[in-house]
């Protein structure tokens, strides 16, 4: 097991074959938590249980809450050809400048990187189920060089299509050595894919059509079929196509070549492939595919991987053959005309090559303007799509792009939902639900905002804090056996045994409702298993109830305050629960303050707010009696204030006529005396409008009151609720320097010796560790250390008894430690060997005590 | 310095004297019995780096105002931050003493503390320069403006008083109302820019007073502490690593060390304007011209360092076994939040290696798993990523490229059938790691389902090398895992200026590659060492070029044409025995890259090779 070694920096190790254990998902279960194994089990498979159905929900939410960007990019990709080639036909003469522009949809996805490759994974999944089965995915990890990004481009372009039919063989894609991979063999290929469909389709045409004539031969079809053998079979042609960007010509003949020749697989699979599309777009051809299958099949048979040239072009006239057949039944004036449609591609037969750039900002510049060239000269026989993902602005292409390479490109611009949008979601969905059975508590919740807005605003960092916490429920918390999903919760309680019914009475929450019970219930609940049950079961349902009711409230609350100037309890949802989850919401300062402005509120603005609340009333109303009512009187006071209207004018007259009395006064100090007199007689006889403003809010506050209690006053709230933020703090925001700082300057922190108690942290004791004592004198340096003094200061430190500064001789032990010292320090990064001077060394910190 | 008061257009403006800003200063501070108005300001909006209002005094009207302008109530990361933003400032703090003799000073304040009653005579060198009460200023400028300053070295010495330092934005603060006030009579006292100027020093100025309201001033600006400056310590009795559940008692006391109490969290908040006021004065260092060279023996080599280390005993050697003890517990812990498909990032003062270690033995003998030695010198990505093709997945055939090989990889472990692979790296942020390539090829690795990564750091500046979408990728939890054990073997590839470096190692190379030479190519290597070692007392030898080489080789006749010679040369050159550098002229010169005794020591042992 050395791992040691002054010529090796790796080891491995593989594990002996004789202990080989099988074992797939109980990994985490051996070192889940330490105690009894029903109670671990329980708790682990709950914690199973409740991240699964958290990934569900979140599963759901990822694809649903970009449904409408999704929704613009995807009719963007299909009309992006076809807008094109309406251009192209529109002046035929140009036709090949004109579609020089690739269409590029810019896709502003903001600064939370971390999720963007959950953005593009559902984006990738949408677009191939139903626009196009090429797609391209780079990463700018992958693509340094031109070389690395055009073969990453081209292989997944043309791999995708074999992935949906050889699921079952272990190669995937068309095996093409990485050296002949370009341009020439895409295009090729391409071409060979839409023609095969294309004349699918015709074929499929004109079978549906009278059958006018059954004589079919002429050129135009032979064309179209031969079209891959001409490509495959003849290379000069592939060179002498316009397509000048193709490396050398010699390596332009030579692959495509190969290509088809090498592997069966080339020559098989794009037939497959093709014959798969038949079945999904001519149904009623199924008949006639399947022959086609049958043919390929046996084509497949026939290859070997070692084929000469002209066997593999025997083989691509095969299947020529056979389609010849298939199309024997159109007639030719019919196939003139659909020729002529072929021409002009539809948006069916012309599937778009979608390339995707996630991360165009961090692309090389170089090898990103090559792309785009090189695509662009290509254009014209390739239906290139980019999507680029941009995270900052969509400027930032154009900036760094040069005017040349964009003019290349035909950019529209779609935003992407902003990840507080997506937090929203997840915190109704998840942290709010009624599904999940953990929830989780105020200063948790608050931590993983707080990280989320001043860290990442990555919503996938928000996610893994919540899995923390999650895990360290299950894991820290014995009682979380019981917190399982609620239709099982009746067999679990059932099922307990004594030990774990003592854990849950050891709850301190359960104590203190035992407590509050009459003494003989008291008795019952702690002896009487039966009783105790029953009064678990009740009380975690009652929980669930109460949480329900919790998060309805929470949107009340948000509902009325938010409008209110400053919010005091928050714009959002978030924070109102954040402060609900760990305060008396009616005892803050913050309600306070709102409510103040509550009750000066105008009629306008009350009554939206009034029925919004009803509107979320509404929908929780069969679950609770307490909303129920809630909902009901406000619904009647809704009523009232709609017809107010009257009232109101009759009082606003008698405030004017008593203004008018009291100018009278002649004093200043009168005036105001009397003035302030006016306001508290105003405030003392308040219109109907004010009194029934009041009544509604009066009826709010105490339904808050009542119901939005934190979550520690609720008996059994241990079980269901994880609620402490240091040990998840701990792991999610590490502080590796505060932790060298502490241990370097209070060395006692960690060690909880005797000797080394410092009263003040930048003192120095003797007893210290060597690191430590060297730090402490370091400090108080400025940009340089001279070594010799550093090193005398550490002598009179560590040894006081020895005088040693006028002795040219020093103890090698010191010396030694001091090394260390010195080296452990500049591992650490706080000094560095500097030239500047003589046997000194630079300080690379600034701080000190 | 008469008080008067005068109206300006909506609030009044007061002039005010020395002692008035003594009484403001007073009431900040809360020293005189009046109400702190700290709480007041509203302690909640006084984050870090947002703008702070300052005390309601009566004699400040204009910073009442700025109160008043809050528009909204942001939200305040109270949790993330903790409640007070100054705790644990002084891992970022600036505020660095640029004093010449700030590390004597303090080694003799220990000394003095824990040495022998009668203190022992100042070595003489340093007694010359270092005087028991230095006058020596700081800084010219402020010395010729104010005409005093001590340095602080009487107090340090007399070990009585132990204070924090006032924080700066509060200094500034301070400043800025003294000059509002100022500034708003369009009058500018000369004394109070004064104090503006030497404010750094006049802290330090207690002993001498000899203007009484500078002495005032600075009186005051000491007495402003911030309480929280020094890493507030909470009680360590309630924090226990394993807390959570009322319940249960996870923690285990642990009798041997007599440690019954568990290491409370570190926090910290930085201050980043601090860095502008000690960086900004000129980059004048300075330091005393001491060199090594004193010493008798001025480096030790690095075999005497070894064994000298390993006869020192170790301190704390208990309370250290029993930290590693308290880390051990955490195993089942790190091995859950690893299977749960987190990487753990284990950080904190000490070599981590011995626990890792432990962690290796106890946890992952039945997996799959490789061991990176990060502080390595000449480890590379490629190392790392053939060990586990060749090793673990036992894949024979070559890669184009890391990507390739990278995407083999995931391949392989994306499968769901796949045995976990457990990866443990020490040191992380090593030398070799750090690049950007390496980085974001392990995060890669990390974020593949079946791999495993636990990995320490230990550079102060380590997370800078992890970027948020890297950071994701790792999906790392932070575990502190201090043991304040020695990076002996960390260190030992360093090359530290302490450290003599013998190059014994270059030596037994040198041996190995020049024993599988043909006797030519040996001839032509010691016909140069020889030339080289001729010439070890030129300081100006810049080699031997390439046509004396040649025509000196073929005297010997060890080559026919310079082709040969170049083409031994080329083999030469490829095991890094010499180094050819152009010289001015445009000539090739030839030199061998090794110290001239460890050249002799070879020729020596060669001759007596052919002797014997």
């Amino acid at each position: 097991m050395a791992t040691v070694s002054v010529s090796k920096g790796v080891f491995s190790f593989k594990r002996s074959k004789a202990n080989k254990r099988k074992e797939a998902a109980s990994t985490t279960l051996d070192y889940w938590t330490e105690c009894d194994e029903d109670t671990r089990d329980r708790s682990y498979k709950n914690y199973v249980k409740c991240w699964q159905m958290v990934t569900n929900i979140l599963h759901d939410l990822q694809s649903s809450v970009h449904a409408k960007v999704f929704e613009d990019l995807v009719h963007f990709i299909k009309n992006a050809r076809k807008n094109c080639s309406i251009k192209a036909s529109e002046n035929h003469i140009e036709s090949m400048q004109g579609q020089n522009d690739i269409p590029t949809a810019c896709l502003v996805t903001g600064v939370n990187m971390p999720d963007h490759e959950a953005i593009f994974e559902s984006l990738v999944r949408l677009l191939a189920d139903g626009v196009t089965p090429h797609i391209a995915q780079l990463h700018s990890r992958d693509c340094n060089t031109l070389r690395s990004a055009m073969h990453k481009m081209i292989t997944q372009l043309m791999g995708q299509n074999d992935l949906v039919d050889l699921d079952d063989e272990v190669m995937i894609g068309p095996s093409i050595k990485r050296r002949q991979i370009n341009m020439t063999v895409l295009t090729s290929w391409y071409k060979e894919c839409t023609d095969v469909l294309t004349q699918e389709k015709n074929s499929s045409k004109l079978r549906g059509s009278t059958q006018k004539a059954t004589i079919l031969c002429n050129d135009e079809t032979c064309k179209a079929v031969t079209s891959p053998r001409k490509a495959v079979a003849s290379p000069r042609k592939a060179v002498a196509s316009p397509h000048k960007a193709v490396a050398s010509p010699r390596k332009a003949v030579a692959s495509p070549r190969k290509t088809v020749a090498s592997p069966r697989k080339a020559v098989a699979s794009p037939h497959k492939a093709v014959t798969s599309q038949f079945k999904a777009v001519a149904s009623p051809l199924k008949a006639m595919a399947s022959p086609h299958k049958a043919m390929s099949s046996s084509l497949m048979a026939i290859a070997s991987p070692h084929k000469t040239v002209g066997s593999s072009c025997k083989e691509m006239g095969s299947p020529s053959i056979a389609m010849k057949s298939f199309s024997n039944n159109g007639s030719p004036q019919k196939k003139i005309k659909l020729s002529k449609e072929t021409s002009l591609p539809t948006e069916d037969d012309h599937q778009p090559l979608v390339v995707i750039l996630e991360d165009v900002e961090s692309f090389p510049m170089n090898v990103l303007h090559d792309l785009i060239l090189i695509c662009s000269e290509h254009h014209c026989d390739l239906p290139f799509v980019f999507v680029f993902g941009v995270a900052t602005t969509p400027a930032a292409v154009h900036r760094s792009l040069s005017q040349n390479v964009s003019a290349c490109i035909a950019m529209e611009t779609f935003q992407a939902e902003p990840s507080t949008h997506f937090l929203n979601h997840v915190i109704e969905k998840v942290v709010m639900s009624d599904e999940v059975p953990f929830h989780i508590g105020g200063r948790p919740f608050k931590l993983l905002l707080d990280i989320f807005l001043y860290n990442d605003l990555s919503v996938k960092n928000f996610i893994k804090g919540l899995k923390l916490c999650m895990m360290q429920h299950f894991m820290n918390n014995s009682s979380a056996f019981l917190c399982c999903p609620a239709p099982e919760r009746a067999s679990v309680v059932r099922a307990m045994t004594p030990a774990q019914l003592d854990i849950i009475r050891k709850l301190p929450s359960f104590r203190s409702y035992v407590e509050s019970c009459p003494p003989k219930e008291q008795a019952a609940l702690l002896l009487e298993e039966k009783v105790c049950k029953a009064t678990i079961r009740r009380l975690l349902n009652k929980l669930d109830c109460w949480y329900d009711c919790f998060c309805c409230l929470v949107k009340v609350v948000h509902a009325l305050t938010s409008s209110l100037p400053q919010a005091p309890l928050g714009r959002q949802v978030r924070e109102v629960l954040t402060t609900c989850l760990s305060h008396e919401l009616v005892e803050t300062e913050e309600f306070k303050e709102a409510d103040k402005m509550l009750r000066l509120m105008a009629r306008e603005e009350l009554l939206p707010i009034v029925t919004n609340i009803i509107g979320i009333l509404i929908e929780w109303v069969e679950k609770d009696e307490n909303l129920l009512h809630l909902h009901d009187e406000l619904s009647l006071m809704l009523g009232r204030l709609n017809s107010l209207d009257q009232l109101d004018q009759v009082n606003d007259n008698s405030i004017t006529e008593e203004m008018q009395i009291s100018i009278q006064s002649s004093d200043r100090f009168h005036l105001k005396e009397k003035l302030l007199e006016i306001a508290k007689k105003k405030y003392k006889k308040p219109n109907a409008y004010e009194s029934l403003r009041s009544e509604v809010l009066q009826l709010l506050i105490n339904a808050f009151e009542q119901l939005l209690k934190p979550v520690n006053k609720q008996p059994l709230h241990e079980v269901l609720f994880f609620d402490s933020s240091s040990m998840v703090k701990r792991h999610l925001v590490g502080m590796p320097r505060a932790a060298l700082t502490t241990a370097l300057s209070n060395p006692h922190h960690y060690l909880q010796c005797e000797c080394c108690q410092l009263e003040d942290l930048s003192s120095v004791v003797p007893t210290l560790p060597d690191v430590s004592v060297a730090y402490k004198l370091h400090l108080e340096c400025g940009r340089l250390i001279n070594l010799y003094d550093w090193l005398q200061a550490f002598i009179s430190v560590t040894e006081p008894e020895e005088d040693t500064s006028s002795k040219r001789t020093i103890d090698q032990k010191l010396q030694a430690r001091f090394a260390q010292a010195v080296s452990e320090l500049q591992f650490l990064g706080f000094v560095k060997p500097t030239r500047r001077k003589t046997d000194h060394v630079a300080r690379l910190t600034w701080g000190g005590c | 310095n008469n008080m008067e008061t005068r109206a300006k257009s909506k609030f009044s403006v007061t002039f005010v004297d020395d002692n008035l800003v003594e009484k403001i200063t007073n009431g900040t501070n809360g020293h005189t019995g009046t109400p702190i108005p700290l709480s007041q300001r509203g302690s909640g909006r006084l984050t870090m780096g947002s703008r702070t209002s300052a005390g309601d005094t009566i004699e400040l009207p204009p910073l009442q105002e700025m109160d008043e302008e809050v528009v909204d109530i942001f939200y305040k990361p109270t949790e993330l931050l903790g409640e007070s933003p100054l705790k644990g400032s002084s891992v970022f703090g600036f505020c660095t003493p640029k004093k010449k003799w700030g590390m004597l000073e303090k080694a003799e304040s220990v000394k003095k503390k824990y040495g022998s009653p009668s203190t022992p005579k100042t070595p003489k060198s340093s007694l010359k320069q270092y005087p028991s009460t230095p006058t020596t200023p700081k800084r010219p400028s402020t010395d010729s403006k104010s005409g005093f300053t001590t340095p602080r070295s009487t107090r340090r010495l007399s070990g009585v008083v132990q204070e924090v330092r006032t924080p700066y934005s509060f200094r500034k603060k301070v400043k800025q109302r003294i000059n509002k006030i100022v500034f708003k009579e369009d009058s500018s006292s000369s004394d109070e820019e004064d104090d503006d100027d030497d404010d750094d020093d006049s802290s330090y100025s207690l002993s001498e007073p000899e203007d009484e309201s500078k002495e005032n001033i600075d009186f005051q600006e000491e007495c402003i502490k911030t309480p929280g400056k020094t890493p507030k310590r909470t009680p360590l009795k309630h924090s226990k690593i394993l807390s959570g559940t009322p319940g249960k008692k996870p923690t285990r006391v642990l009798e041997k060390g007599g440690r019954g109490r568990k290491i409370k969290d570190v926090e910290m908040v930085g201050k980043a304007d601090d860095y502008f006021t000690s960086n900004g004065d000129t980059g004048k260092v300075v330091t005393s011209d001491h060199t090594l060279s004193r010493l008798e023996t001025p480096r030790l080599s690095p075999e005497a360092l070894q064994s000298i280390l390993s006869s020192v005993a170790t301190s704390h050697q208990r309370e250290r076994e029993a930290l590693l003890e308290e880390h051990m517990h955490m195993f089942p812990r790190w091995m859950t939040f690893l299977c749960e498909g987190f990487s753990v990032f284990l950080y904190g003062l000490g070599s981590k290696k011995q626990l890792i270690s432990k962690f290796q033995q106890e946890y992952l003998a039945q997996f799959d798993h490789i061991v990176v030695n990060g502080f390595f010198p000449s480890l590379t990505l490629k190392n790392l990523l053939n060990n586990i093709t060749e090793d673990i997945i036992d894949h024979t055939g070559s890669f184009h490229s890391i990507q390739e090989q990278l995407e083999f990889i995931q391949g392989f472990y994306t499968k769901s059938s796949a045995e976990s692979l457990f990866i443990i790296i020490h040191n992380l942020d090593g030398p070799m790691l750090r690049g950007e390539k390496s980085q974001s090829a392990i995060a890669h690795l990390a974020s593949i389902p079946h791999v495993h990564i636990l990995a320490s750091i230990d550079h102060i500046n380590a997370p800078l090398i992890f970027d948020s979408s890297r950071m994701s990728h790792y999906n790392a939890l932070w575990c502190d895992a201090t043991t304040l054990a020695p990076y002996s073997e960390e260190t030992s590839f360093e090359n530290s200026l302490l450290v003599q470096q013998s190059g014994s190692l270059a030596l037994s190379s040198l041996i190995h590659v020049f024993r599988s030479l043909t006797p030519n190519a040996k001839g032509i290597f010691l016909l140069l060492a020889q030339h080289q070692l001729d010439q070890k007392d030129n300081s100006n030898y810049i080699g031997l070029s390439f046509n004396d080489m040649y025509q000196r080789c073929r005297e010997l006749f060890l080559v026919n044409s310079d082709l040969t010679l170049r083409a031994q040369l080329t083999e030469f050159r490829d095991h890094k025995l010499i180094r050819s550098k152009k010289g001015l002229d445009g000539i090739e010169n030839l030199v061998i890259p090794l110290d001239s005794n460890i050249l002799h020591d070879f020729i020596n042992q060669q001759e007596s090779d052919k002797l014997s």
